[in-house]
């Protein structure tokens, strides 16, 4: 029994990275503030450009707005680089949500980190009162995220370990309490007599 | 083992597991608390079916008012430590609600209170064994089992704190203290109904009538006091009193002469029945222990629902009547029947605030083939149900102690 708290503690620290073991897809570039949304529909389009951070992206996943879930028309996603289409995947506009993350997926571009994309969102048939929306911050960059495969499974998680120490860190107030308490607590069983 | 080390290692464990780990049941009870103190609302039933908002997202509070009281006082204590973005935060239904920097204090400070109905919890059991020479292994069973780390601390819930009064009047009960025996009895039942399955076997002990007969007012009656006020709200009733959770228990039902009887009702009969002829030889704990048994062997429970039985199964194994291969296979068969269970909020998505990378991994359920994943979910619920009997009937055979 004595021995059952350290190997819980050991299970704790390890699991994370065990996890991450089956993990399929790792993230690459994520924004996720929302100030506004920019609307898409016949002959204007939606038009964003970004560099791909990794290798092997797989898929892009966009906050877009069908409001009431009215629109029914084909949505043509085109993924671009040096302006020729290297991925396009058409969807109807019911799969769209009233703002929800929509998943484009396609077969993996190999090459892809530091490569600049250019993301073209369309709907030619859709007429301006059904018209769709994509969330985006104020400065006009959509709420987006891309998946990758991974390349290396002990960088992943080297990597997600690093990204989590650092989110610790960076609220003081919180590691401040957690390390007061844990410090009190720790004094009070030592001093205590039981 | 000394205690100080039972103590340091419960407590670091549990800094280590508040803080990172997540669950939306968390978050969504203290979205529906905070109406209480950024709003006044005091009928939180009635509001959330009446607000656009709370229509809107489909939300509902399906607990007594002693829970929405209590956790919104306890929102409000902490509040200057939970920052002025938290209300937000609660209103956060997108995948990205994890990303907030603060989300590891909002984690942490709402978990301390359930910890500390967790040590409280421990003691009790400590007091409880004070003539067992296995009273420092049953505490570390009850710290350092996977399932008090899994749902108290990963998960979140405040089931801890009806757990925690139902021991506690069990506690007093034996201390002949009847009164605060009743009124500790009764607020559990106003955190959660379950406690309420306890009572006949309170009131066939061989106590006097008179002692009985307080305990039976006490229990009711700070029940009644807490629901009350609430009583002819028809959100109340429809949410509370008649939920799909308080009437769950009769679902399971067997086919008598053309007439429907609840499984779990004739068993608790049963049970009621056994107690009156072994009230001698087995103590009442063991009885509440074997009800909840009953309960996960014939419903669909909750997850969390399973630490209510953990202090009765601590205190029986501190008492001998129980050995930990049982209590092993008890808790394995927990586990695995959640690890299948297809929610993976309930395993790898607990560790989303580390990385949202953890809500892409399918859930284990997936490694089973399509067409067998029902039958995969009938095989571990069923194992449950079938360990959970095994535990009903080890209790009931149990040597006394020496």
């Amino acid at each position: 029994m004595k021995y059952i708290p350290v190997i819980l503690f050991i299970i704790i620290l390890i699991i994370p990275a065990i996890i991450l073991l089956g993990l399929r897809k790792e993230i690459g570039l994520k924004q996720t503030n929302e100030g506004k949304v920019l609307f898409f529909y016949g002959g204007q389009n939606y038009r964003f450009s970004f560099v791909s951070p990794q290798e092997n992206l797989v898929s892009v996943v966009l906050k877009l707005k069908n409001i009431s879930i009215r629109n029914t028309k084909p949505v043509y996603f085109n993924l671009l680089e040096n302006q020729k289409t290297v991925r396009q995947i058409q969807i109807n506009g019911s799969n769209i949500g009233d703002s929800s993350m929509t998943r484009f997926a396609f077969t993996k571009i190999k090459d892809s980190k530091d490569r600049k994309y250019t993301i073209i969102l369309s709907s030619p048939k859709t007429k301006k009162d059904e018209a769709l929306g994509i969330h985006t911050d104020t400065l006009n960059h959509p709420v987006i995220v891309t998946y990758h495969i991974p390349t290396s499974r002990l960088q992943l998680i080297s990597d997600v370990y690093k990204n989590f120490v650092d989110k610790i860190l960076a609220d003081k107030i919180f590691v401040t309490i957690w390390l007061i308490l844990f410090g009190s607590i720790v004094l009070i069983i030592k001093s205590v007599s039981i | 083992m000394s205690i100080k080390y039972i103590l340091f290692w419960a407590i670091l464990l549990r800094f280590l597991v508040m803080p990172f780990f997540f669950h939306p049941d968390l978050k969504d009870h203290h979205q529906r608390v905070n109406y209480l103190f950024s709003q006044g609302i005091l009928n939180i039933y009635e509001f959330l079916r009446k607000d656009s908002y709370t229509k809107e997202h489909n939300l509902d509070f399906s607990y007594p008012p002693l829970t929405y009281f209590t956790l919104g006082f306890y929102q409000y204590l902490i509040s200057p430590i939970l920052g002025k973005d938290f209300q937000k935060w609660t209103r956060d239904y997108s995948d990205y609600r994890y990303d907030t920097i603060f989300i590891f204090r909002y984690l942490f400070s709402l978990k301390i209170i359930y910890l500390i109905f967790e040590m409280l919890t421990g003691l009790l059991i400590y007091k409880l064994l004070s003539n067992s020479g296995k009273r420092k292994l049953a505490l570390s069973l009850w710290f350092f089992n996977p399932v008090n780390l899994y749902v108290i601390s990963a998960i979140g819930q405040f089931d801890i704190i009806p757990t925690f009064l139902s021991v506690l009047s069990y506690f007093l009960w034996i201390k002949k203290k009847t009164f605060i025996s009743g009124l500790s009895l009764g607020t559990a039942i106003a955190f959660k109904t379950y406690p309420l399955l306890f009572l006949p076997f309170y009131l066939l002990t061989k106590s006097d009538l008179k002692n009985k007969i307080i305990f039976l007012l006490t229990t009711l009656g700070i029940y009644a006091v807490t629901i009350l006020p609430f009583i002819n709200s028809k959100e109340f009733q429809n949410d509370v009193l008649f939920s799909g959770l308080s009437t769950r228990i009769f679902q399971l039902k067997i086919s008598i002469l053309n007439h429907q009887f609840s499984v779990f009702i004739i068993l608790y009969l049963l049970l009621i029945a056994t107690y009156w002829f072994l009230r001698s030889k087995i103590p009442l704990y063991i009885f509440f222990a074997i009800t909840l048994a009953l309960i996960f062997s014939t419903i669909r429970f909750h997850p969390q629902w399973i630490i209510w039985l953990i202090p009765f199964l601590a205190l029986a194994y501190g008492e001998s009547r129980i050995n930990l291969k049982f209590i092993g296979f008890f808790i394995i068969s927990y586990f695995i029947y959640f690890i299948f269970f297809g929610d993976s909020f309930l395993m790898t998505g607990l560790l989303s605030p580390m990385s949202t990378l953890y809500l892409e991994i399918p859930p284990f359920i997936k490694i089973v083939p399509d067409n067998y994943q029902n039958l995969m979910g009938m095989f571990t619920r069923s194992l449950f149900a079938v360990v959970s009997l095994t535990v009903v009937i080890k209790l009931l055979r149990g040597k006394t102690p020496a």
